[in-house]
């Protein structure tokens, strides 16, 4: 049965909307775009078809010891014989913290006997798992062997390489590297001198010290003196490597090197980013400049007739503005769950990347372009993904400012000991009412609403210059239900799970912050972290109405709530067609 | 820039110890607030770090005294405005345990060994006071380089020197803070009022709930400080230990918005 009647003589109003959102498309006009996708989506996620708001950021004391100097590097040592744990290595210190959930920050010394320096330095760190044991390699490299190695033990030292007694060659320090079946491969991401600028190095099996340095070598598209930038395990015996200017397959080396191949997948797209490429699945995405976000998959040539499209065509206005010089060493990437993560420095950002964009592997769609932060100064120069309270969760880290982030934690981001809100925005694909040539009425919106403490604006945008029109502004008052004449919620004496209620967050509640320090790190201590807002993960639903009386030749609904969640279950209007009410028409 | 160190005492107190003259600036939200109540778990500690984390006594001794030469030399446990420079500089609004005296130096800043008052019929205590006397500057409300309200006697602090005799190494510390509307700046301050002592308690288990409770169930033998009408309404907790032999140790701490 239809929610609404028509007398004889009224027209009735034809109704379009969205009960469900599937990602995000920036590139098409909104009023071509398919049901269910967004034309704007900022800090939402869209994983179970409803826009909600991300959730908050916060900066866990297990992870944020009092790091004397900015962090240079860090990386994820899964220790075969204990625990995964984080290592982050700070400017020019003489250890390297080992942190990971519930545990106080560890310092693991580096042992000065043998190494150039006995220091980080004051470049860059990466960690290399090798087998059982964790390098730490430094940019710029100290002396020609300078890699150390840890064993995992606590106690233990970071100490000099020593070649092992069946051992060949002790392998040359680079810059980075990857564990590769019963090897590892070295290189050096970004170097532009010969040999290093297009080599991999290739360990012996099963020894992480020694090389073959005849066999164990290999140059990659030498010809066109391309620079490495990443090399990424790909499957059945082969490796990605990721140029400039070009994408290369390396295959059959690890088992006789004579049967090796290369193979050039792309002559034209390069790679961007050291930290940049990910495996999702048995695909790998990656950066590249100008293009966007590609599948490798969809660029080799071999296997691909056509052109190939960047996955992140949808956002491309995004990519559009990326701040390339500062891409190489800032844009980084991470995989959880459903989803991947990568971040960019947008416009002028430097120091770092500054936004998350957000693909759902599932849907193949993008959910959030982009996810950012109200504290301007907020960078993320790594991502990982490592334990937290027994599952996996996204971290970032902003080097500069020296604190480590769980992402996606909460209702609020806590940036450099501050709260922000989250503040999302969505705008609906443009609503044509079954006619995108023509004029209409537009005559009502309905929302369907899963909210916490908001506080949002609703606006009809139609198609024309600066033709926004502000229609409502939500808020919930949590000591008010919707039957009507029901007494107020007393906060004291009323039971706060009763039904009906129309906010149930604990904003007036929470009235007192006590710090016991318990969940601090013992050590040294920079800051004292704000007391977070207790979010009970309880949110209202509710469907609003409001009059819009635009005309258009469609209608799209932008929701920008600034504080607490407002999650859009659905987007629906109803308008009335021109040729009945006499309206302009489409010229 | 590290200001502290956090220790687990006893495997089951983590509990943050200020550096030698570090102060914590703490800022805390509260909004609109007309009755707001802030409270520590505090004790002092030997300076050596890291042997002196968990020594409260004993040699070399904690007791000192030195001539103040600037708000540096002296003791602030209370509340402020958001800024860098010290309460009793300018712009800076403070309310809270000081023996600050605005533009006066020379005096002494003392830590004394103490019984629960200002005597030495025991040494279960330490005492920090001004050089002009016991019972003089111990509390205050302070607007840039004014005074604007100041209390003597009975509302003196002590910190745990003997924890048998005492009953517990940390004391509980509170003040309460109401205004007429959440708009005025006009200001009131009160702390429990005792015989030489606005000490709350003693105990060995610090801890949230505890505080909590205390701050809602605030004393109501109280010593009040105004209404004053101050320059800007103070929206950080403040922490400042001035001493050389001895650091601030911060169990737990916190505030309440009654209304």
């Amino acid at each position: 049965m239809p929610r609404y009647s028509y007398g004889r003589g009224d027209t009735p109003w034809v109704p379009d909307g969205d009960p469900f959102f599937r990602g995000v498309n920036m590139l098409l006009d909104r009023s071509m775009l398919q049901p269910g996708t967004l034309a704007r989506s900022e800090n939402k996620r869209l994983r179970d078809g409803v826009a909600a708001t991300r959730p908050g950021t916060t900066s866990p004391g297990d992870f944020n010891p009092a790091f004397e100097n900015t962090i240079i590097g860090s990386g994820i040592y899964s220790n075969p014989n204990g625990e995964e744990v984080m290592l982050v290595a700070t400017a020019g210190a003489n250890y390297v913290w080992a942190l990971q959930f519930g545990k106080d920050p560890v310092q693991i010394q580096i042992d000065p006997a043998g190494d150039p320096t006995g220091l980080t330095g004051n470049g860059i760190v990466n960690f290399v798992q090798a087998f059982d044991k964790v390098f730490l390699l430094r940019v710029p490299v100290v002396g020609p062997n300078a890699i150390l190695v840890w064993d995992g033990i606590a106690g233990n030292k970071f100490t000099e390489i020593a070649l092992s007694p069946i051992g060949l060659n002790l392998i040359p320090a680079t810059w980075d590297g990857r564990p590769f079946q019963n090897r590892i491969l070295l290189y050096s991401p970004y170097f532009t001198a010969l040999p290093g600028r297009d080599r991999v190095i290739m360990t012996d099996p099963l020894d992480y010290t020694s090389y073959d340095s005849i066999l164990g070598q290999f140059r990659i598209n030498a010809g066109e003196s391309d620079l490495i930038t990443s090399v990424v395990p790909y499957f059945r015996g082969a490796i990605l490597v990721f140029m400039l200017h070009s994408v290369h397959m390396l295959e059959n080396f690890t088992i006789d090197p004579f049967q090796a191949s290369q193979r050039l997948l792309n002559g034209q797209i390069g790679s961007v980013g050291y930290q940049m490429p990910l495996q999702v699945g048995a695909d790998v995405m990656f950066l590249s400049r100008p293009g966007g976000i590609y599948r490798v998959s969809e660029i080799a040539l071999d296997e691909i007739k056509t052109p190939p499209v960047p996955v992140s065509r949808p956002i491309q206005p995004i990519i559009d503005r990326i701040n390339w010089d500062w891409a190489n060493l800032a844009a980084c990437s991470a995989q959880v769950g459903d989803q991947s993560y990568f971040a960019f420095p947008l416009d002028a950002t430097s120091g770092g990347s500054n936004v998350i964009t957000v693909f759902n592997n599932i849907t193949n769609e993008w959910e959030s372009a982009p996810d950012s932060w109200g504290d301007l100064s907020f960078r993320i120069n790594r991502m990982h993904v490592t334990l937290y309270n027994g599952s996996p969760r996204l971290f970032a880290l902003d080097f500069a400012a020296k604190r480590i982030y769980l992402m996606y934690d909460g209702v609020q981001d806590e940036i450099n000991g501050d709260f922000w809100p989250v503040r999302d925005v969505m705008e609906t694909r443009g609503y044509v009412s079954n006619d995108p040539g023509s004029f209409k009425r537009f005559e009502r919106v309905l929302l369907g609403l899963r909210t916490y403490d908001p506080s949002a604006i609703v606006t009809a945008l139609s198609d024309g210059v600066n033709e926004e029109k502000v229609i409502a502004t939500i808020t919930k008052d949590r000591l008010r239900f919707y039957v009507h004449a029901h007494p107020p919620f007393d906060p004291i004496a009323g039971d706060p799970n009763e039904a009906k209620r129309k906010d149930y967050s604990l904003g007036g509640d929470q009235n007192f912050a006590i710090e016991d320090f318990e969940d601090l790190p013992v050590g040294r201590l920079d800051f004292i972290p704000g007391s977070p807002f207790v979010f009970n993960g309880v949110k209202q639903q509710s469907l609003e109405k409001f009059q819009i009386r635009q005309n258009g030749r469609w209608c799209s609904i932008r929701v920008e709530n600034n504080q607490g969640q407002c999650d859009v279950l659905g987007v629906g209007v109803d308008a009335l067609p021109s040729a009945q009410e006499g309206i302009k028409t489409l010229a | 820039m590290s200001f502290a160190k956090t220790i687990n005492k006893g495997g089951t107190d983590k509990t943050v110890i200020h550096d030698v003259r570090a102060f914590l600036n703490q800022p805390i939200e509260a909004p609109d607030w007309t009755d707001l109540r802030v409270g520590w778990f505090l004790s002092v500690c030997g300076s050596a770090d890291p042997a002196d984390d968990d020594r409260i006594s004993g040699a070399p001794t904690l007791a000192e005294s030195f001539t103040q030469a600037g708000p540096s030399d002296k003791w602030f446990i209370g509340i402020r405005n958001t800024g860098t420079n010290f309460p009793g500089e300018s712009g800076v609004v403070f309310l809270g345990y000081t023996n600050h005296v605005p533009n006066q130096i020379g005096d002494a800043t003392s830590l004394v060994s103490s019984d629960l008052g200002i005597g030495t019929t025991n040494s279960n205590y330490w005492r920090p006071k001004h050089g002009n006397g016991d019972i003089l500057h111990l509390a205050k409300i302070l607007d840039g380089e004014s005074e604007r309200w100041s209390n003597n006697d009975n509302i003196q602090t002590h910190f745990v020197q003997n924890i048998a005799g005492a009953g517990g190494y940390a004391v509980l510390h509170m003040l309460r803070f109401t205004r007429p509307s959440a708009t005025s700046n006009a200001i009131t301050m009160t702390m429990k009022q005792g015989v030489h002592t606005s000490d709350v308690l003693y105990t060995s288990t610090p801890s949230e709930p505890l505080i909590r409770s205390n701050l809602e169930a605030f004393p109501t033998t109280v010593q009040t400080f105004g209404p004053v009408t101050l320059s800007a309404v103070p929206d950080s907790i403040w922490l400042y230990w001035p001493f050389r032999n001895s650091r601030l140790r911060n169990h737990c701490c916190g505030f309440v918005k009654v209304g």
